[in-house]
């Protein structure tokens, strides 16, 4: 079995234990995580829950996908709840049993982890430069019956999205010759008009193909409880019920899910906090000849350093004033000068800039000329 | 038209125990008592409480993939290595894995029945060929019938002991000759979900086969005694050789970390746990005397529930109690119809129990 444990950033645990320090005290910009959450009023319910704790929790999950039904204007038997978007990623792989699985990288470790677990068949397929956009004609032209393609919208590393104007048409084309599409939705709630770019229509097709899968950790920041979901065509839906472990989503990621969704002032909050620093930190890092910064929909960035080396070096004194950035070097298509960098609060945005500066005054000169 | 793989319309969807939350809505009362899926109605310890709400101000990370702390003191625990347990989301999880990293399309998979819905669930999701091995008369699991079951194409074994929806252990002495006759080629599971609930003198030492390297996963759970049922806190112990496989099928963060930090914190509390163990067992001992002396039917349970035959001719007995204000678990889905699994709960409540039952049967 020739399966390798996925890399994932967040690796702040190990971190907090090599470095000495608690948690509290690392700036993680390697977890796409939003820093306002999570929310006050998840705080609370959770405290109020702590009771049912011996219980085993709903299994049907029923108040959290009507929280989810009611919020997205999906029917209920169109979605189903996990233990964060990998467990659906899981299901919708262990259901189909896809003769092949398309990945289209470079992506999240996940689906090619998740493909393996399951004893699948992997094809990678490279986004194309410079905007990672996908290549449906290929897609359309080599994919056949019985396959599956893994998307993610907004793209995951790059933090670019595709409006549905560009995918629709291609997903009616790869629905009609029998190609699964599993569409990774996890930041869309980060973008201002998710309605615009959201995959839900298609999936709600009766006898549709596609799969959107999301995860409400990075949005409600509780990647600690684990929850996901996935909207679907309700036949299919019923079927990933059927492959799952029954209990899976924990009472108290129930409760986050059916509190956290209905907190009106903290999305707003958000979409604010996003908008603002979105703009200051593209001001601040502003062009610079030493690195290449993607524009960005979401609550991260992907930046290119001038060289490899440049890169580890930097990362690595970042590492030891305890700030964290992902290195994307197992990012099929990237490489090691490559960073996947969280937007956080202003003043941790602020902290992680000025360090980079700090690093390259007191350091840069005795580092190899590029 | 995509469609799934064949095994899963071949799979059932499970059929859980009632929620409160139905019960209440279908016997139009606020008070009901579950004692339907065998959660603890002693609930958690304090401490566990305590340390949940301490952990609380960091849900913005991400779990640990496999807790080092919780893996040690579960290790230290049970005389284990860190590197033979593996943690995640519930038994249920881990008795997935062993048939996702072992069982090939067309390999048999035995298992007991009546028991456990998740052996047949796993089995038929790895594609594999299930085969029931049915009960000694008892309730516990047959393992010499396993053993004469077994053949070349034989890749797992799953064992429940004491048996869901029983009770009963299978015997240091049918264990010892199982492990003397099981070939090398069959990854024995036994789901201990109930372990901590056997009394008996001589019972198997299940970690101790672990320890000795053999081809054993053992698996428990913090949802019964523990009473972390919301929280999906599993895990399984085996030898470090087997280890890899286990791990590579599994999702990386199955385990949220509330469930990690509970796990821990119960773990520490051995004088709470200690205590609801022997009243647990106690209220176990009222309640088999006192279906006894009714003249009633049952298995001699060493779990923390009890599960009794209804008088023939009486029908709609859950229902029933139901509008008494009890949850019940008819056993019908497990392939034992006519039974109702009752959890042990404290005995104040344990007796109102069976005077709500006394009175169904009467009518």
């Amino acid at each position: 079995m020739d399966v390798k444990p996925a890399v994932h950033g967040g690796q702040i645990h190990r971190a907090s234990r090599d470095l000495g320090v608690p948690l509290s005290r690392i700036l993680d910009f390697s977890a796409n995580i939003n820093p306002l959450g999570p929310p006050e009023t998840v705080r609370r319910a959770l405290v109020q829950a702590m009771d049912d704790i011996r219980f085993y929790p709903d299994a049907t999950q029923a108040e959290t996908k009507c929280v989810i039904a009611d919020r997205y204007q999906v029917p209920e038997a169109n979605v189903l709840i996990s233990n964060g978007a990998t467990e659906a990623i899981d299901l919708v792989l262990r259901a189909r049993n896809p003769t092949r699985v398309w990945v289209l990288e470079p992506a999240f470790s996940e689906y090619r982890a998740a493909a393996l677990r399951n004893r699948l068949a992997v094809v990678s397929v490279p986004l194309e430069y410079p905007g990672f956009t996908a290549p449906w004609d290929r897609l359309i032209e080599e994919t056949r019956p019985g396959d599956c393609v893994i998307w993610n919208n907004p793209h995951n590393p790059s933090g670019r999205h595709v409006r549905r104007g560009g995918f629709a048409a291609p997903l009616q084309a790869l629905a009609e010759r029998g190609v699964a599409v599993l569409i990774d939705e996890s930041f869309m709630d980060f973008l201002p008009d998710a309605v615009e770019n959201t995959a839900v229509s298609e999936a709600l097709q009766p006898g549709s193909g596609v799969v959107v899968v999301r995860s409400l950790t990075k949005f409600l920041a509780i990647p600690g409880l684990r929850l996901g979901y996935a909207i679907a065509d309700r036949t299919w839906v019923e079927r990933l019920e059927r492959v799952r472990d029954r209990w899976s989503v924990s009472h108290l990621a129930q409760v986050a899910g059916a509190v956290g969704l209905q907190d009106r002032a903290f999305r707003n909050d958000t979409a604010n906090w996003l908008r603002r620093e979105q703009q200051r930190v593209a001001a601040v890092w502003g062009p610079s000849a030493l690195y290449q910064r993607h524009p960005t929909s979401v609550n991260f960035f992907l930046m290119r350093w001038t060289d490899d080396e440049r890169s580890r070096r930097l990362s690595q004194a970042l590492f030891h004033r305890g700030i964290l950035v992902r290195l994307c070097q197992d990012f099929s298509g990237l490489g090691l000068a490559y960073w996947r960098v969280a937007i956080r609060s202003p003043a941790e945005n602020d902290a992680f800039h000025a360090a980079v500066q700090e690093i390259f005054q007191e350091e840069g000169d005795r580092w190899p000329k590029v | 038209m995509v469609k799934p793989r064949p095994q899963v319309d071949a799979m059932t969807l499970y059929t859980p125990g009632r929620s409160l939350e139905d019960a209440r809505q279908a016997s139009g009362r606020k008070e009901m008592v579950k004692l339907a899926s065998n959660e603890s109605l002693w609930g958690p310890s304090p401490s566990v409480i305590t340390a949940i709400q301490e952990a609380l101000p960091h849900l913005q990370y991400y779990p640990a993939v496999q807790e080092p702390r919780l893996r040690e003191v579960l290790a230290i625990r049970h005389g284990l290595k860190p590197g033979q347990i593996v943690m995640g989301n519930g038994a249920d999880e881990m008795l997935r894995l062993v048939a996702a990293a072992f069982v090939s399309v067309g390999d048999e998979v035995l298992y007991p029945a009546p028991s456990f819905s998740a052996y047949r669930h796993s089995t038929l999701l790895a594609g594999g060929v299930p085969k029931e091995v049915p009960l000694a008369g008892n309730g516990a699991n047959d393992l010499e019938a396993m053993c004469r079951a077994i053949t070349e194409r034989t890749r797992v074994v799953y064992l429940c002991s004491p048996n869901n929806p029983t009770g009963t252990p299978v015997t240091l002495e049918a264990w010892q000759r199982y492990l003397a006759e099981v070939p090398e080629h069959v990854v024995t599971v036994v789901d201990a979900a109930y372990e901590e609930f056997v009394a008996g003198p001589e019972m198997p030492d299940f970690l101790g086969a672990v320890r000795q390297d053999r081809a054993i996963v053992v698996v428990r759970t913090f949802s019964k005694l523990y009473a972390l049922a919301g929280l999906r806190t599993g895990w399984a112990t085996a030898p470090e050789w087997l280890m890899p496989a286990l791990l590579k099928v599994r999702e990386p963060f199955s385990l949220n970390s509330l469930g990690a930090v509970a796990a821990e914190a119960a773990l520490k509390d051995s004088d709470y746990y200690g205590r609801v163990r022997q009243e647990t067992l106690e209220a176990r001992a009222f309640l088999l005397d006192a279906l006894s002396q009714r003249g009633h039917q049952f298995f001699e349970s060493q779990a923390n529930f009890v599960t009794a035959a209804l008088p023939v001719g009486v029908s709609d007995v859950p229902n029933r109690l139901m509008a008494e204000g009890f949850v019940v678990r008819p056993t019908d889905a497990f392939g034992l119809p006519q039974h109702i699994r009752v959890t042990v709960a404290p005995q104040p409540i344990l007796e109102e129990f069976l005077t709500a039952f006394d009175r169904v049967l009467a009518q």
